[in-house]
């Protein structure tokens, strides 16, 4: 069953997204209100749930984007995760795969997952004050 | 306005400022001015496209189509495409396609297992389809090669995250031009 939940953001994703070209940050806007909406039953190929190597497995989830912008891809995921006992989507961290993949060795997931998980813990800890 | 490099943190500079804030319930702004359209333009289309329905008959419905003409797009008979509309688990996969097309749609698989995503198209094949029949599925996409447990062919398909690196979303491969 669908349900709305309220929607948190680390500080650090609003100036990201005013970055980013507007038809990518209207799409990740839209989406973070489609994950809001639905919860858990948002469903791919815009939202995959359950992280595997998340510390906050199964909680923390992904929007997933692709769209080109002139020459430009933006692969987007941005790493979201339920919390307040599902009353809440906090969205985490943003960035771009397909650029970053071109720039590194390694993975995206093992790099960018575990700040995710700092920025969740660092919530809850604030929650707790 | 917009530059690349803001947009493009390293997980150090992403968490420098770890003891910010959170910012509960507030829209997401934008400078360009263009913003507010492109965000309505798609929490539509996503909404659309969630909008699942209950059945296939009430899908077939929302076309505007009766079973009869479903029937003769399909090439079957009526009380086929009642028994697919009843019992859409009980039947082929190849059936259902052929069912789906003839309402104008495109059925699609996708499977998840413990995180690794799998998502195909699934059409009938033409040479299948100028026979008369949709007995036959081909695949649109390259299905990606599994290696086998504990050896075989490297794994190079799936990151760490168990997604396929070659996966049609994911190939990094220029889109033609429109």
């Amino acid at each position: 069953m669908d349900v709305a939940l309220e929607q948190v953001r680390f500080r650090r994703i609003d100036g990201w997204l005013g970055a980013l070209p507007v038809e990518v940050a209207a799409e990740i806007a839209a989406l973070l209100d489609y994950l809001c909406e639905h919860g858990r039953g948002a469903s791919l190929p815009y939202v995959r749930h359950r992280i595997q190597t998340s510390r906050n497995f199964p909680d923390m989830s992904e929007i997933r984007t692709d769209q080109w912008v002139e020459e430009d891809r933006y692969l987007m995921r941005v790493l979201t995760c339920f919390v307040d006992e599902d009353s809440k989507v906090l969205v985490c961290f943003g960035g771009n795969k397909h650029r970053w993949e071109q720039g590194h060795e390694g993975d995206w997931y093992e790099t960018y997952v575990p700040v995710a998980d700092v920025i969740v813990e660092q919530y809850r800890r604030g929650e707790m004050k | 306005m917009t530059t690349k490099n803001r947009a493009e943190l390293t997980p150090e500079e992403w968490l420098d400022d770890i003891e910010g804030e959170f910012i509960l319930n507030q829209e997401v702004t934008h400078p360009d001015p263009d913003f507010h359209e492109m965000y309505r333009r798609a929490r539509t289309r996503l909404e659309l496209e969630h909008d699942v329905l209950e059945s296939l008959s009430e899908l077939r419905r929302a076309t505007g189509l009766n079973q009869t003409e479903i029937a003769q797009r399909w090439g079957r008979s009526q009380s086929q495409v009642s028994k697919v509309e009843r019992s859409p688990e009980t039947v082929e996969l190849a059936t259902l396609a052929g069912y789906v097309r003839a309402l104008g749609g495109q059925l699609t698989m996708t499977i998840e297992v413990d995180g690794h995503v799998y998502h195909e198209d699934l059409v009938i094949s033409e040479k299948t389809l100028a026979k008369g029949g949709d007995e036959m599925l081909e695949k649109k996409h390259q299905v990606p090669q599994v290696p086998a447990p504990g050896g075989g062919k490297q794994d190079r398909s799936r990151d760490k995250d168990g997604e396929w690196r070659k996966k049609r979303d994911d190939t990094g491969k220029a889109r033609p031009k429109k």
